[in-house]
C-alpha cells in the first residue's frame, strides 16, 4: 500500500466575519509527527477543528490520499481515519470510562471486547478505572483516555490539541512516550502544543503559525537544537 | 373517605399517571437528547389513538388484538417522526429555540387541521379488549381492570426505556450526545442518525400513550393539546430530560389531578398548576432536574 498522506491545501475559515485561518498548508506522512506551534489564539485549534469537518465556513482543500475531505460530515471524517483529539477535559463526565470506550469503538468491528484489550495495552493506566466516570479521572488519566478513545476509531492520522496542557511533568513524559508508541504503530500525528520543547522533541516537522498564517516551516531530526527556530517560538 | 374509595382513588390516580408517564417520557427523552421542546408532541399522542381506534375495529376484540394494535400504531407515527426530523428539525438545530418552537408549534396546528379533515370533528371511542373490560376486587374495592392494564404497560415501558438508554450501545450513545454531540460525531458517530432515532423514539412513545388510553376517552380533536400542557408539566416537575423524573411527576400530577377533583371540585383544573408552581419554587430544575440549563 502506498505510503498515506494527509495534506491541506490554502486553507481558510472563519468565525462569523472574521478570517481566522488565512491560507494554511500543511502535509504529514504516516508514522510521522508533524509539530503546529504557536501562542495561544493563532489558529492552531481552528486549523483542527476545519480539518475535523466541524467549521461551518472553510474553503481551500483536504486531501486523504487524493480522496476530498472537505465538506464532509465531522463523522465521515473520522471514520475515514483523521481523528481529533480537542484540548482540554473533553469527556463524556457522566458515563464510565469502560462506556467512554466502548461507543469509540466503530459499529463495523463485531469484537468489540478484543479492540478494547488492545487498546488497554497501549494505556495500561485505564484499566483499573475502567468502571469509574470519566468525570472523577486526574488531569493525566483524562488525556490518556482521549488518546484511548481516538485509538479505538481506529485513526491514520490523530490531530492532538494540547496533550500536555495542565499536566505535571511526569505525566507530560508518559503523554511523550505515548505518542511515541502511536507513531512506531504507524499513525501519523499533527500535534499542535504551547509545550515547544516537548513537541520539537517528537517531531520532524515543523510549522509555526502567527495570525492564521504559516510563519516558518523547518524539517529535520535536530529541531530542538535549531537556533532559529528556537528564537521565533521565543526560547 | 371510606377505604374502598380510597382504593378505587388511588388506582384511578395511578393510572393517569401511568399514561402521562408514557407520553412525558418521550418528551423529556427528546428534550434531554437534542433539547427540543417538540410542541406537537400531543399530536403524536392524538394520533396513537386515532389508529388504535382506527385499526383495533378491525381486529377481533381481544388483549392480543390490542397490544398488536398498539403496536402497529406507535410504529406509524414512529414513521411519521422519522419523516418530520428529517424534513424538518434538522434544519433547525443550529437556529434559536424560539425557531424550534415555533415550527413544532405550526406542525401541531396543520396536525390538527389534518385530524379534522380525514376523521371528522365527531369523537369515537375504541372498544376496551374484553379481557379487561370488567373490573377486580382489590382490598374489597372494586377496582377497573383497565386502570391496572395501564399500570402494567407504563411499567413495561420504564424497564424497556431503562434497558434502551443503560444496556444498548444506542442508549449509550444518546447519553453520550446529551453531554457533547460535538465530542461524539468526531469520535466517528453519526449524531444526526441518533437524533432522528431519538425522536422517533419519542413520537412513538407519545402515540403508545395515546393507544393504550383510547378505549377509556372520547378520541377527537382537542386531546392533543390538552396532553401537551399535562406531559409538559409532568416533564417539569420531574425535571425535563430525566426519565425517571417523569415517572416521579407523573405520579405527583397524577394524585394532584384525582385527588384535586375530589376535594376541590371548583378549582380540579388549576390542581396540577399549583402543584407545579410549589415544586418549581422549592426546586427550580424539577425534582431530579441537572443543573445545566
Amino acid at each position: 500500500m502506498a505510503e498515506r498522506i494527509l495534506e491541506v491545501k490554502d486553507l481558510h475559515a472563519y468565525y462569523g466575519q472574521s478570517h481566522v485561518l488565512q491560507g494554511i498548508s500543511v502535509s504529514i506522512h504516516e508514522a510521522k509527527c508533524v509539530a503546529l506551534l504557536g501562542r495561544n489564539g493563532v489558529g492552531k485549534t481552528t486549523t483542527f477543528r476545519t480539518i475535523a469537518g466541524l467549521m461551518a465556513k472553510a474553503s481551500g482543500s483536504i486531501m486523504l490520499n487524493e480522496q476530498p475531505l472537505l465538506g464532509l460530515p465531522p463523522h465521515r471524517i473520522a471514520q475515514s481515519g483523521i481523528v481529533y483529539v480537542p484540548s482540554g477535559r473533553r469527556a463524556f463526565a457522566r458515563l464510565t470510562v469502560m462506556e467512554n470506550l466502548l461507543l469509540s469503538v466503530p459499529r463495523s468491528i463485531r469484537d468489540k471486547k478484543k479492540a478494547l484489550d488492545e487498546v488497554l495495552e497501549v494505556f495500561p493506566g485505564l484499566r483499573e478505572r475502567l468502571n469509574v466516570a470519566a468525570g472523577v479521572l486526574s488531569g493525566g488519566q483524562n488525556q490518556m483516555l482521549k488518546m484511548a478513545r481516538a485509538l479505538l476509531v481506529n485513526p491514520t492520522f490523530l490531530l492532538l490539541d494540547e496533550p500536555t496542557e495542565g499536566l505535571a511533568p511526569q505525566v507530560v513524559y508518559q503523554v511523550g512516550e505515548h505518542i511515541r508508541t502511536l507513531l512506531q504503530r504507524g499513525v501519523g500525528v499533527l500535534l499542535a502544543e504551547q509545550n515547544a520543547r516537548f513537541t520539537l522533541r517528537l517531531s520532524d516537522h515543523l510549522y509555526v503559525l502567527n495570525k492564521g498564517r504559516i510563519t516558518l516551516e523547518r524539517s529535520g531530526e535536530h529541531l530542538v537544537e535549531d537556533q532559529e527556530v528556537l528564537a521565533t517560538l521565543g526560547l | 373517605m371510606s377505604g374502598e374509595t380510597l382504593i378505587i382513588e388511588i388506582a384511578s390516580a395511578l393510572s393517569i399517571a401511568a399514561v402521562l408517564f408514557i407520553v412525558s417520557s418521550g418528551m423529556t427523552l427528546v428534550f434531554g437528547t437534542m433539547r427540543v421542546i417538540n410542541m406537537a408532541h400531543g399530536s403524536f399522542y392524538m394520533f396513537g389513538a386515532y389508529l388504535l381506534a382506527i385499526t383495533f375495529k378491525n381486529f377481533d376484540h381481544r388483549l392480543v388484538s390490542f397490544a398488536l394494535a398498539l403496536i402497529l400504531s406507535a410504529a406509524a407515527v414512529a414513521l411519521v417522526g422519522i419523516i418530520i426530523e428529517f424534513v424538518i428539525l434538522r434544519r433547525l438545530y443550529e437556529g434559536e429555540h424560539l425557531l424550534q418552537l415555533l415550527a413544532t408549534w405550526a406542525l401541531m396546528l396543520i396536525f390538527e387541521e389534518v385530524a379534522i379533515d380525514v376523521w371528522g370533528s365527531a369523537t369515537v371511542t375504541p372498544p376496551s379488549p374484553v379481557e379487561i373490560s370488567g373490573s377486580l376486587t382489590l382490598g374489597g374495592a372494586s377496582v377497573p381492570t383497565f386502570d391496572i392494564f395501564l399500570v402494567i404497560v407504563a411499567a413495561i415501558i420504564f424497564v424497556a426505556l431503562w434497558l434502551f438508554t443503560n444496556r444498548m450501545g444506542i442508549g449509550r450513545l444518546l447519553r453520550a450526545a446529551v453531554e457533547d454531540h460535538e465530542l461524539l460525531s468526531t469520535l466517528g458517530v453519526n449524531v444526526r442518525q441518533l437524533y432522528t432515532v431519538a425522536f422517533a423514539v419519542g413520537a412513538s412513545l407519545a402515540a403508545l400513550g395515546g393507544a393504550a388510553i383510547a378505549p377509556q376517552i372520547s378520541v377527537g380533536p382537542g386531546i392533543d393539546l390538552s396532553i401537551l400542557v399535562e406531559s409538559f408539566v409532568v416533564a417539569v416537575v420531574g425535571g425535563l430530560g430525566s426519565i425517571n423524573g417523569a415517572v416521579i411527576g407523573a405520579i405527583i400530577i397524577g394524585f394532584a389531578e384525582t385527588f384535586g377533583s375530589r376535594y376541590f371540585p371548583n378549582m380540579s383544573e388549576a390542581a396540577i398548576y399549583i402543584v407545579m408552581v410549589v415544586v418549581l419554587i422549592v426546586r427550580p430544575r424539577g425534582i431530579l432536574g441537572r443543573e445545566e440549563f
